[in-house]
């Protein structure tokens, strides 16, 4: 697989596009869930993963093997996950999220796959009062199950600051879901 | 483990699925531009920041030329200083005419520059035989403050010269009369 990939990444240096192709294809759902739990919006994620795919071919060239592909997606997507909640209003969960949580938590012993929507209103409950730095550390961390020395590459933060970042957040929805009734 | 650790961990490693992932996926390769135009395009911007670059070492290399020039210009060559001089009419004790042959050389002292001044310009107007009558002007291009010195010193000594010749003349001058009245 490795190989493979490796092999597909030089052929994109040389500008094949149908190599390109089975780059998308492998990475757009990863880079898709990223965008979705980060802008809680299914059409601006799918946006995030054209414009990053974009800019990975332009920049594939300047791509370094010595650091893995899905880490080096990971940073255009999430650089590109910050710039746009730059100019968005702060994320406010409606009461509709909350129950659309209880209706998963008491579904989770049923294998039941969550749906894009449910998706939208667990993020935006969490997300509530996070800032754009600290969802994108609990993101990587908690919901991508990224490893610390994973998240530090892809968003340039040091160990201390990816740990106190995901510490807060962590609290923050803690006591969210608190609120909410979960202990 | 608590409900919200048990949430949380639920949540880790889901990922949500694309409803239609070819849909995407073709979106995306149609929008790829070829790697040869944008190569293109890069390799026009590299030219043009090298083509900025060039003019900007052009224009220095202009501007530190000029300011070399101009400061070089700080000291600039001797310009020549003209001046009009006009002398009062000299006046002169009237006596008699002198011969020919001291008047041509009085003329010739007078007119003629000596060869390693020549670049004075020193034009002296004929001597009339009235000298009472006009004034004698004369213009002299004096080749400003270092080689004023020299045409002062070249002056004095024309100066000089014509009063050795003036003193000659007089002699000549008495020994004519002494031996006219001699010969009465």
């Amino acid at each position: 697989m490795a190989q493979t990939e490796n092999e597909c990444i030089r052929q994109c240096q040389l500008g094949d596009k149908e190599a390109f192709r089975w780059v998308v294809h492998t990475y757009q759902r990863m880079v898709f869930s990223l965008a979705l739990k980060m802008l809680c919006d299914e059409e601006e994620a799918k946006d995030i993963v054209q414009d990053t795919f974009l800019r990975a071919w332009q920049r594939i060239r300047d791509y370094d093997s010595k650091k893995a592909f899905a880490s080096w997606l990971y940073t255009i997507a999430s650089h590109l996950c910050l710039d746009r909640l730059k100019s968005r209003k702060h994320i406010v969960s409606l009461p509709e999220d909350a129950a659309t949580l209880r209706n998963i938590v008491a579904s989770f012993d049923s294998q039941h796959t969550l749906e894009n929507r449910e998706w939208v209103s667990i993020v935006k409950l969490m997300a509530e009062g996070l800032s754009p730095k600290q969802r994108l550390v609990f993101t990587l961390c908690q919901l991508e199950g990224l490893s610390s020395s994973e998240v530090e590459q892809i968003t340039g933060l040091d160990a201390r600051q990816v740990k106190s970042n995901l510490y807060v957040a962590r609290q923050t929805i803690r006591t969210r879901l608190k609120q909410l009734g979960y202990e | 483990m608590n409900k919200i650790d048990e949430i949380l961990e639920h949540l880790q490693g889901v990922q949500p699925m694309i409803d239609d992932p070819d849909a995407l996926t073709e979106r995306i390769m149609y929008l790829l531009p070829d790697m040869n135009a944008h190569e293109i395009k890069r390799q026009s911007h590299k030219s043009m920041t090298r083509w900025w670059i060039a003019a900007a070492a052009v224009f220095i290399v202009i501007v530190a030329g000029v300011l070399n020039l101009l400061s070089s210009i700080d000291t600039p060559p001797q310009r020549p200083l003209e001046i009009s001089v006009q002398t009062k009419p000299e006046k002169h004790q009237a006596i008699r005419p002198a011969s020919p042959v001291i008047q041509e050389r009085a003329i010739v002292a007078t007119n003629q520059a000596p060869s390693h001044h020549k670049r004075k310009q020193v034009k002296a107007l004929p001597k009339s035989a009235d000298t009472a009558a006009e004034p004698a002007s004369f213009e002299q291009t004096v080749y400003g403050p270092v080689y004023e010195e020299e045409t002062i010193i070249d002056a004095v000594r024309e100066v000089q010269e014509i009063r050795k010749l003036g003193e000659r003349v007089e002699a000549m001058i008495h020994k004519q009369i002494a031996s006219e009245i001699h010969s009465y």
